[in-house]
Formats: C-alpha cells, sequence, structure tokens
C-alpha cells in the first residue's frame, strides 16, 4: 500500500514531462508530415528537398555503407579528440608551469584562437598526406583550443591560500599538482572536454572533405555531385548522431569525474 | 583528550621588509622588533595596508625579511616551517569543495603521508575540539559560514603546529557569528595550548581575545605600542562593560586615530 503514493507521483511526474514536451513534439512531427506531403505532391523538387520517407528508404538501401562510414568517422573524431586534449592539457602544464613556455606557447595559443582552423586543412593535407592522418591532426587542433584554455583557467584560479597551507607543510610540487591544482581545475578541465567533444565532428567532416577516401564527411561530398540530396540528408543524421552520442558520453563521464560538484561555467570556445 | 605538542615562542628583532616593484620600492615595514611568549594569543592590529599582514607572512615562512632575524622556538621561519611548527589560518576558510569535512582536516596530513587509520584517528579528535564530529562526512558547502572556519581551524591545528597564524580569520563573518567564533576560538586555544597572532582590524575583538594587542603605525610599519590585557581568563562577553577593556581599547582607538 506504501508504494502508492509514490508509484503516482511517478507517474504524474511522467505525465507532466510528456505534457511539457507536447508542443515541440506536435510541431516537428506536423512539420515532417507537411514536409512528406509536399514533397510526394511534387510542390518541392526532390533534388533539392527530398521529403522524410525518401530519406528513410535512402537510409536503409545505404545501411551498411552508413554504418561503415560511421565507424571511419567515429574512429577520427575520439582520436583527434584524445591526441588535442592530451596536448591541449600538456600545453596548459607547460605555461601554468613555466614562465619561458609561457612567453613562447601563449602567442601561438592567441594565434590558433583567431585564426579559422578548417583554414589549416589543406595544410595539414600537404604534411600528413590524404588519410586518416591528416583527419585526426585537423580533429585534433580543433579539440585543442577549447581544452588548453579552460584547463589553464582552471589552474590559475586556484586559491592561493590553499597553496599557502600546502607550502605550510613543505608539499612538494607533485603533491600540490595531484591534491589541489588538479581537482581544484576538474570542472574547467571537464567543461574544456566538454567543448572539445562537441568541436570534434567539425574537424573530422572537414577533413573528410578534403582528404578522404571514406568516412561520412566523404559520402556527403559523394551523394552531393551525384546530387542524391536524399543520401546527404542520411549522411547528415548519421553525423549528427554520431556528434551528439560523443558529446553525450564525453559529458557524461566529466559528470561521473565531478560527482556532486559543479561544472565550471562559461566555457571558452573556439572552432 | 587531544594530543597536543607546546606553543612556540617567537622572537622578531628588527625586521623590515622592503618590496621592490615597478615604480620603485616601497618600505612595507620597518623595523619591527616584539616578542610572543609561548602559548600567548598576539593580535596585530592597525590601519588597512599598515602592514600587519606582511609580518604575519614573514613569521610564517610566507615571505623572506629584507633585514633582521626572526625566530620560532629558536628556528628561523623556514627551518621551523619544514618542522610543521606553522599553521595558517586564512580569511576565508578555504576548505576544498571536492572533499568532506574529514577529509578537508586530513589533506595536510595526506601531504605527510599519515597512515590512514592515524589520520583518521587524530582528524576526529581535533573535529570534536571545533565541536564539529557530527559533520565529518558533510561537503564543506552544506556548512555555515562559523562551522566552516571551525573546519579551517581544525585542518591548521591538523599537524600539531607550534604556531598558528590567523589573518583576520572571521573578517567575513557577520557580527554575531564573530563574536560568537571569538569565544570559541579562544576555548580551543586554551586547549590546545598554541601561540595564536592573530591580526584583525577590530580593536574590540582584539582587547577580548588577547594576552596582548601590537599596535602597528601605518605604513612603513613599526610597533607603536604593545598593549598587555589584564582581563582574567576564560574572557566572557561581560568583559566588553569591563573598565580595563574600555580602558585599553580608548587607548588603542586613539593611538590608530593619530596615525590613520
Amino acid at each position: 500500500m506504501a508504494e502508492h503514493p509514490k508509484k503516482s507521483r511517478t507517474l504524474t511526474r511522467i505525465g507532466q514531462a510528456v505534457l511539457s514536451a507536447l508542443p515541440a513534439t506536435l510541431f516537428y512531427v506536423g512539420l515532417l508530415v507537411v514536409w512528406d506531403i509536399a514533397s510526394r505532391a511534387g510542390k518541392v523538387e526532390r533534388y533539392i528537398l527530398p521529403g522524410p520517407s525518401m530519406i528513410g528508404r535512402s537510409i536503409k538501401k545505404n545501411w551498411d555503407l552508413l554504418l561503415h562510414n560511421s565507424w571511419v568517422t567515429g574512429r577520427a573524431l575520439v582520436l583527434g579528440f584524445l591526441l588535442g586534449s592530451l596536448i591541449g592539457f600538456v600545453c596548459a602544464l607547460g605555461i601554468y608551469y613555466s614562465k619561458i613556455l609561457r612567453k613562447i606557447l601563449y602567442p601561438a595559443a592567441v594565434f590558433l584562437q583567431t585564426v579559422p582552423k578548417v583554414a589549416l586543412a589543406p595544410v595539414f593535407i600537404i604534411w600528413f598526406g590524404t588519410g586518416q592522418k591528416s583527419i585526426i591532426a585537423i580533429t585534433a587542433l580543433i579539440c585543442l583550443f577549447p581544452v588548453l584554455v579552460n584547463t589553464l583557467v582552471g589552474f590559475e584560479g586556484v586559491d592561493q591560500n590553499l597553496l599557502e597551507m600546502m607550502h605550510s607543510v613543505s608539499a612538494s610540487s607533485p603533491q600540490r599538482f595531484y591534491y589541489i591544482l588538479v581537482p581544484y581545475a576538474l570542472p574547467s578541465i571537464v567543461a574544456g572536454l566538454e567543448v572539445g567533444s562537441s568541436l570534434a565532428a567539425v574537424g573530422a567532416i572537414v577533413g573528410e572533405f578534403i582528404a578522404a577516401r571514406e568516412g561520412l564527411g566523404f559520402e556527403i561530398q559523394m551523394a552531393s555531385s551525384r546530387i542524391a540530396t536524399e543520401e546527404v540528408f542520411a549522411v547528415l543524421l548519421a553525423v549528427s548522431i554520431l556528434g551528439m552520442a560523443f558529446y553525450y558520453f564525453v559529458r557524461l563521464i566529466g559528470r561521473l569525474l565531478l560527482g556532486n560538484r559543479q561544472t565550471a561555467e562559461g566555457a571558452q570556445a573556439s572552432a | 583528550m587531544t594530543d597536543m605538542g607546546a606553543g612556540a615562542a617567537i622572537h622578531v628583532e628588527h625586521v623590515s621588509k622592503t618590496f621592490v616593484t615597478k615604480d620603485g620600492t616601497t618600505e612595507a615595514v620597518a623595523d619591527v622588533s616584539f616578542d610572543v611568549p609561548s602559548g600567548s594569543f598576539v593580535s596585530l592590529i592597525g590601519p588597512s595596508g599598515c602592514g600587519k599582514t606582511t609580518v604575519a607572512r614573514m613569521i610564517g615562512d610566507l615571505l623572506a625579511p629584507t633585514s633582521g632575524e626572526i625566530t620560532i622556538d629558536g628556528e628561523s621561519p623556514s627551518v621551523a616551517r619544514g618542522h610543521r611548527r606553522i599553521g595558517f589560518v586564512f580569511q576565508r576558510p578555504t576548505l576544498v569543495a571536492w572533499r568532506s569535512v574529514l577529509k578537508n582536516v586530513t589533506l595536510p596530513l595526506d601531504v605527510l603521508g599519515w597512515p590512514r587509520a592515524k589520520k583518521r584517528e587524530r582528524a576526529m579528535e581535533l573535529l570534536d575540539l571545533v565541536g564539529l564530529a557530527d559533520f565529518a562526512n558533510h561537503r564543506p558547502d552544506q556548512l555555515s559560514g562559523g562551522m566552516q572556519h571551525r573546519a579551517a581551524i581544525a585542518r591548521a591545528l591538523s599537524y600539531d603546529p607550534g604556531v598558528l597564524i590567523m589573518d583576520e580569520p572571521f573578517g567575513a563573518l557577520d557580527l554575531i557569528t564573530r563574536d560568537r567564533m571569538g569565544f570559541e576560538l579562544l576555548r580551543i586555544w586554551a586547549e590546545a595550548k598554541k601561540t595564536v597572532i592573530f591580526i584583525t582590524h577590530s580593536i574590540e575583538e582584539a582587547v577580548l581575545l588577547s594576552t596582548t594587542v601590537l599596535a602597528m603605525a601605518a605604513r612603513p610599519t613599526y610597533v607603536q605600542e604593545l598593549v598587555p590585557i589584564t582581563l582574567e581568563r576564560p574572557r566572557v562577553v561581560e568583559h566588553r562593560q569591563d573598565p580595563r577593556f574600555l580602558q585599553a581599547t580608548a587607548k588603542l582607538r586613539e593611538m590608530l586615530e593619530q596615525n590613520g
């Protein structure tokens, strides 16, 4: 009997959630229906805007290719993100700990922030050739900056009094790093990783536009050159699912790392 | 109950500190000398920017004096720090959000590599001393401001330093909490028997808590007057109406106003 109020409360909550999502759901379902009807009636040219049912058929037809290309792009995205985050973290460490490295690396970081990193893609292809290496490098470059800046912001925000307290027990530099710096900066680092993960797909797709023989970016180009617009849309759907899944995965890891601590607000982004 | 070593005696002799900045040199402290007997409670008081914090930071080995000598039980501040003789309490409690209250108290002991059981035992003793035993597993943000300060005091006492340097520890608290914390601190001090160097802006607070009040004159700092406070212990709120309290505060106020 005691279960009942709890159960009904849960049901009420679910009911409220459904109710609050109703306007958006109705709107988008309606949009899809209108879109499909318009497309079937020939009001919109198929090669300009194919209807949802056409896109669906294209997904079914190209399923194996889409899966394969998602795997290829996903791999580049994850490897590029890991590499970029690692370099970003190490650079932040260098800038935080060394005055000389700060003087050397800071201008490079500012340059990186202002230059559109996508514009560097052709240079990377000259350096690394066409293929995975270039794509990973471009993705890494795009992920690097937000991780670098946010990690540095985290380190520099460490309470001086805490460091003074560590001084009073003669804590070594690794001890300061382990007990204070990293946990203190963790919300910022996680925020930087989240921004990086949301940008990783941009890097991978741009890389594949110009330097790939497979992957979702390559497939978009191939399909659009054949004016197979429904396939382009099918790939776009795969790209957004991939990017979103990766972003939420990184976010989840971050939340697990932080436990019940707050994430840092105002993370620095730059694409 | 709580196992504590004795407070250290501090000796400050002809200490000066000159800061070199882009705009030239600033003499922040000029020729300060005083003695702090073991186990006493000494307040440094003076107008803002008078260099009292600089003096405390030199005693705590966070700054080196330009000239003169400081000893803590006969040792230089850096040697004393190496022997874990110096504890700090700051204006903000600076507890770390990612650790429980208990783990905040054991943070210095983690650095010192104490075994787990001993750390826990020590931290529980201290939390008991500061009246936070029931909050050991709470997160710092679940505590009130006054409780956070008590946790910070427990943390500073964890490795049993001889001197507790407190830099305007209750400056950010509301007046009622601040008063309560003062008496709480006196109770902890009476039990732990540490030497306390207490920096404050408040004349009343300094007189009510201290064995001796050092009045400092502004830039460059020197000790203008050393006022012993003869009120008996334990100190109580009623001491505020005591003629000796009123006399001491009036004297200090007059002195600081002359200089302000």
